[in-house]
């Protein structure tokens, strides 16, 4: 069995008996890692990741308000591909976040991440939303040189309760983090996701959505940044289980130098789920012609009172909004950091995005070579 | 529902059936059943074929033999037994070529005349028919004639059997066949260069505008028989050629299989338009019978500023996985894909193109309209690449799906994979069904459900037929109306 995907890695962890749950190991030992003959994987290779020697650690949390997240008992058997066995493997506790019924919580901080070089955190997490409840959570998934994040979170969200969470994936030089979500939508409920990934060697972000009873929403979005030679892959996979369920999935993302980033967007509709709107947008900017960017949109639809559109464009910077400026004086430096902040934020204007992402935005967006900062202290 | 279901039954009891499902009773010969090298030989013998060409067809036989078929397609394939079909069928009055018309077997000419498919020059000539349409038609595994060879050879446009083009242009076919789609690329190309039996070659010299459409009707007669043709096409510079193609195959209830492959090869400042009506048979309502249509075909826009534009109009067969495609080479270069497909009852198509941009400032167009109905699956699916040198790369696709009935599938598939700053895609994409309020308006003003359906329908596809040559635009309209039929309830 030298020939699966992963085998010397799985070998290795093993050897440090950090493998707590046999079965799914197992399963993985034999199956391997997705490679990029598997479609879903067809652009992202964890080759570079599984050649790592990774010591195995656990998940910290850093909050604001304590006593909001408690330990969550890691799950034993997992439906889920390659990531989530080996997360099961290691029985990686992860955080456990209930909103009870009827509760309106102010916006909750939260700071993951492993503070160690060549860590493998693996972590299963848990968050409820009880009936009628509302909740903001901001997380920030931090890491450090050559670490790998791996993480699975299941959320529920009861009838009427709605759960908006913005999720920062910080840049962290070397780093890998791999994060799946699987949201289970009420009657009547509502997900909102922003995803900002920045930096990192390898980011994979797949949020899944199933809207299992009517009037439930799913908001699946994302900004990507990547510079240098990193990588981004982000999936969505909404399936409109359910009749008089919406969906709407807003994705930017900026490409420069070598760095690759690809979205993976799904839309199904399944037999008698009548009246479905499902919408997805993807603009990609790429600035280099290095970088390269991928878009695979799937729909598959098996109801017929159904309006589902996607849309995804890919450019360069615009010249004529670019000439527009400096024609009023901006810099070119300026006028170019302007327009891929704006480029960026655009689809989420209404959205108020916590002080520290919006700082956290604007920085990395002045770094990037060819602009400059000073577009903030002018007065537009 | 219930109630629902029960007219769409009554209605498609009342539907016209598919009108070619006729068998023409001639008597042919066959190779045996089944697919060895032994049959490869046969084949290679019978067309006369030079050594390198038996090599060619043993290599990919060879290669084929350890390829798995595709799975990737959202299709529902059952399995194929490739023993159980015969890869050579021909009538035995074409077994010497006929030298004009008047020598095709009266049988043949009577059954393209019930196809529609007019084998009388003189007519056209003689101005009874307005507009000639050289034909070149093929029946199972031969083609039985070509029609107005003189006048194109007139103009130095060369279009004959593939078979036939080996014999007198080897020179030319050796240099271009494979070249586009070599056998190696997939499993059914593999399997199509192993045992091709006919189809068209044509080859317009540098300068010249063909003088008249060209067309190819493919005819599948003979039972358990699977055609297996090849096109080529070579375009030399600011030389213009369109082509159609159109195919038909009798109601059975075995399922058939036609792989083909079409290469196209365009230099600079050429131009090939190549359409396609292709209405095999496509199963009953049940999904029995019908034909399984695996095809490869692929453009080369080799030369500066060439063009290529595909245009399909995909009613017919069981299953349908197709992709032409077009790779950019040449500066300026461009490719465009117009396609209409259309499933009921239980058809499965997955179907789309490829547009790989590599030369500079290359440009590409996918209009693609799927139209699904009855208890049909149909898939896009398209690539649209630029790779780093292909500076100023521009694609704009538009592919909707129209829903008619709540048991039906319409899925999409893009990929967009852009390899440099300068490149420019857009890609827009809905799935919705025909609007009450416009079936209202219609049946508001008289028309009956169907009429008002064909109606709607059409205007939906109008972008793509507006492509077609005008005669093949007329035929397609109806073929869309009729392809509808007993999909309202």
């Amino acid at each position: 069995m030298t020939d699966v995907f992963g085998a010397e890695f799985l070998d290795r962890l093993h050897s440090t008996g950090a493998v707590k749950n046999p079965a799914p190991f197992e399963t993985l030992r034999t199956n391997g890692f997705p490679n990029r003959r598997v479609e879903a994987w067809r652009y992202t290779d964890l080759a570079g990741q599984l050649a790592q020697t990774l010591t195995p650690a656990g998940l910290r949390i850093n909050q604001e308000q304590s006593g909001l997240f408690g330990p969550n008992p890691a799950v034993e058997s997992v439906e889920g591909d390659a990531l989530s066995l080996l997360n099961a493997a290691v029985g990686g506790e992860g955080f456990l976040f209930e909103v009870p019924e009827g509760a309106r919580l102010k916006p909750v901080f939260a700071r993951f991440g492993p503070m160690d070089s060549n860590a493998l955190v693996n972590a299963t997490n848990r968050i409820t939303v009880g009936a009628g409840a509302e909740a903001v959570l901001v997380e920030r998934w931090g890491q450090t040189d050559e670490s790998w994040m791996n993480s699975d979170t299941t959320i529920d969200i009861a009838e009427g309760g709605h759960l908006r969470r913005i999720i920062l994936v910080e840049d962290g030089g070397a780093g890998t983090q791999t994060h799946r979500t699987f949201t289970t939508l009420g009657e009547n409920s509502r997900y909102d996701a922003l995803v900002v990934t920045l930096g990192g060697a390898l980011h994979r972000i797949e949020q899944h959505a199933d809207l299992t009873r009517p009037g439930c929403h799913a908001g699946l979005s994302a900004i990507v940044l990547k510079r240098a030679q990193e990588h981004s892959d982000f999936v969505t996979n909404v399936r409109h289980l359910a009749e008089d369920t919406t969906s709407d999935q807003q994705v930017r993302t900026v490409v420069d130098d070598q760095a690759t980033a690809i979205f993976q967007g799904g839309i199904k509709v399944a037999k008698d789920s009548q009246r479905i709107e499902g919408d997805q947008l993807s603009r990609a900017l790429m600035l280099s012609d290095r970088a390269q960017a991928f878009t695979k949109p799937e729909l598959e639809i098996f109801a017929d009172d159904v309006k589902c559109s996607h849309g995804a464009t890919v450019g360069d910077l615009d010249e004529d909004a670019l000439f527009y400026m400096r024609a009023r004086g901006v810099d070119e430096a300026a006028a170019r950091a302007l327009l891929i902040l704006a480029f960026a934020r655009e689809p989420f204007e209404a959205i108020e995005l916590p002080e520290a992402i919006e700082t956290m935005l604007d920085s990395k967006v002045q770094e990037w070579p060819g602009v400059s900062g000073r577009f903030e202290e002018m007065d537009l | 529902m219930a109630a629902e279901a029960e007219t769409i039954e009554k209605v498609s009891a009342l539907a016209e059936k598919y009108k070619y499902g006729f068998v023409t009773d001639i008597e042919t010969e066959s190779a045996p059943k089944g697919l060895s090298e032994d049959i490869v030989r046969f084949i290679s013998a019978k067309k006369n074929e030079p050594e390198w060409l038996l090599e060619w067809r043993l290599k990919a036989y060879r290669y084929w033999l350890d390829m798995e078929a595709p799975d990737w397609a959202k299709l529902n394939i059952p399995p194929i037994d490739y023993q159980d079909s015969y890869y050579y069928s021909a009538p035995k009055s074409a077994e010497s070529r006929p030298e004009t018309i008047d020598d095709v077997d009266p049988a043949l000419i009577e059954t393209y005349n019930k196809l529609g498919i007019p084998l009388h020059e003189q007519e056209m000539l003689a101005g009874v028919q307005k507009r000639s349409v050289a034909v070149d038609v093929v029946f199972d595994s031969v083609s039985v004639a070509t029609t107005f060879r003189d006048k194109l050879a007139e103009a130095g446009v060369i279009f004959m059997p593939i078979s036939e083009a080996v014999e007198k242009h080897p020179a030319l076919v050796q240099k271009y066949m494979g070249s586009v789609v070599p056998h190696t690329d997939n499993y059914f190309a593999a399997l199509n260069s192993a045992v091709f039996t006919d189809g068209s070659f044509v080859y317009v010299p540098e300068g010249v505008t063909c003088p008249m459409e060209l067309s190819t009707y493919f005819r599948i007669n003979a039972e358990n028989t699977g055609q297996f043709e090849r096109t080529l096409i070579v375009v030399e510079d600011r030389a213009y050629v369109s082509y159609l193609e159109g195919c038909t195959a009798p109601q059975r209830d075995e399922n058939q299989l036609h792989a083909a492959v079409v290469e196209l090869v365009a230099m600079e400042d050429a131009e090939i338009k190549y359409s396609t009506v292709q209405n095999w048979y496509p199963g009953d309502e049940d999904g029995k019978g019908g034909i399984y249509n695996f095809v490869t075909k692929r453009a080369k826009c080799q030369g500066a500023r060439s063009k290529v534009s595909w245009t399909q109009v995909e009613t017919g067969s069981a299953i349908t996985w197709k992709y032409p495609s077009c790779v950019l080479l040449g500066e300026e270069s461009q490719g465009e894909f117009y396609s209409v497909a259309i499933t009921n009852n239980l058809q499965q198509a997955d179907t789309g193109t490829k547009m790989i941009h590599v030369g500079k400032n290359s440009r590409s167009r996918i209009i693609a309209k799927g139209i699904s109905a009855g208890r049909s699956d149909q898939t896009y699916r398209g690539l649209v690449k630029s790779t780093r040198t292909a500076k100023g790369a521009r694609n704009f696709t538009q592919c909707d799906s129209l829903l008619i009935g709540d048991r039906c599938g319409a899925h999409t598939v893009p990929y967009i994979e852009a390899g440099n700053a300068s490149t420019m895609f857009e890609h827009e994409a809905t799935t919705s069904k025909v609007s009450d309020e416009q079936l209202f308006y219609c049946r508001q003003r008289g028309m009956d459900e169907e009429e008002a359906l064909a109606l709607i329908v059409n205007g939906f596809v109008k972008d793509v037929l507006q492509e077609l040559p005008m005669e093949f635009a007329v035929e397609a309209q109806k073929l869309v109306a009729i392809s509808l039929e007993g999909s309202v309830g």
